[in-house]
């Protein structure tokens, strides 16, 4: 397989790896706008942003968990109508709040410097 | 209503078990809630059926034992959950099978044409036509996540992602099947060196997990 052929794959993988860096900022941000469950976050992060971030339930929901077990997010269960799977809601957390707006301000500059590796402002 | 919670119920505390996840831990639970949602996704708008829990649980499985992990998805958590060794050596012997099966094909009725090859020839056509039947089973396992073998008995082969394994990666497990005792060693070395009893030296090595889905 020739280098051509390996370019797509190869950027592929270079987004994938992005992405998953991505994942925790995006996350919070959804969560900022209100309470929400891991199903609805999953739909959220595949509709938002043009698709460029498409992660599993194998990435969000550990992450998730990672996040609260840290305290920056908190959870409850909520029972539905009968013979439905309760669902656990995660909001943030006021260290949440403190975290995403330092998330936020660190992707701004990494955004501005790594601008120029990337080929200019746009 | 009951019914489907129930065989929710019954499914992820089974996929929970397989993942020696605590069972009435807050990650069974969510999984449970994600398949009632994927199966009320696909009954769009009508009451969901067990057969739309069943369908979004095939498309769920293979990543469920990563759903489950308590950490933030760390290579440790797939050496949990993978299927057991009986169903994994029918599917060898299936393969083998196979195999055995289709060189038959290809080589009896060679039998029958007025080609007379040197030994040598012989040899290497034997060979050669081994290496393209290996490979084709290397191309199932990156292509549909498992070979014929696994398929036949509901077993996927998963990197840390749930998704199926690289070329490389692929080709790095199949090698030891082609010399049963490189294989053997292979399973010893991984039951005696792994956290799991479930995972080949070599599946540690490239981070890959053979898993049941149905």
């Amino acid at each position: 397989m020739g280098i051509q052929e390996d370019l797509p794959e190869e950027v592929a993988r270079w987004r994938r790896e992005i992405s998953k860096g991505h994942l925790r900022l995006a996350l919070l941000s959804i969560l900022n706008e209100g309470e929400s469950y891991g199903y609805q976050i999953l739909a959220t992060l595949h509709a938002r942003g043009d698709g460029v971030l498409q992660p599993t339930e194998a990435a969000v929901y550990p992450m998730l968990r990672d996040l609260e077990k840290r305290g920056f997010l908190k959870s409850r269960w909520h029972a539905t109508e009968d013979g439905v799977p309760p669902r656990k809601y995660y909001r943030l957390s006021p260290t949440g709040a403190k975290l995403l707006l330092a998330l936020r301000q660190s992707w701004k500059e990494f955004r501005n410097g790594f601008d120029e590796f990337a080929g200019g402002q746009e | 209503m009951k019914e489907i919670r129930d065989h929710i119920d019954a499914i992820t505390r089974r996929a929970a078990k397989d993942a020696s996840v605590d069972p009435k831990g807050e990650p069974r639970r969510e999984l449970a809630s994600h398949l009632f949602d994927l199966a009320s996704n696909r009954a769009l708008g009508r009451p969901v059926t067990v057969d739309d829990v069943d369908a979004a649980w095939a498309e769920l499985a293979p990543q469920a034992i990563y759903l489950l992990q308590e950490d933030d998805g760390q290579t440790k958590a797939i050496a949990l959950g993978a299927a057991s060794w009986i169903p994994r050596f029918a599917a060898y012997v299936a393969d083998v099978a196979g195999l055995i099966v289709a060189a038959a094909t290809i080589i009896v009725p060679l039998n029958y044409i007025p080609v007379v090859l040197p030994e040598r020839g012989i040899v290497l056509f034997v060979g050669v036509m081994f290496a393209g039947l290996v490979f084709a089973l290397t191309a199932f396992e990156v292509g549909r996540g498992a070979t014929p073998g696994k398929l036949l008995l509901g077993l996927r082969t998963v990197d840390a992602n749930g998704e199926s394994p690289s070329w490389v990666r692929a080709w790095i497990i199949t090698i030891p099947k082609v010399f049963p005792p490189l294989l053997v060693a292979d399973v010893l070395l991984g039951v005696l060196t792994g956290l799991s009893a479930r995972r080949r030296l070599t599946e540690r090595i490239v981070n890959l997990s053979v898993i049941q889905v149905n």
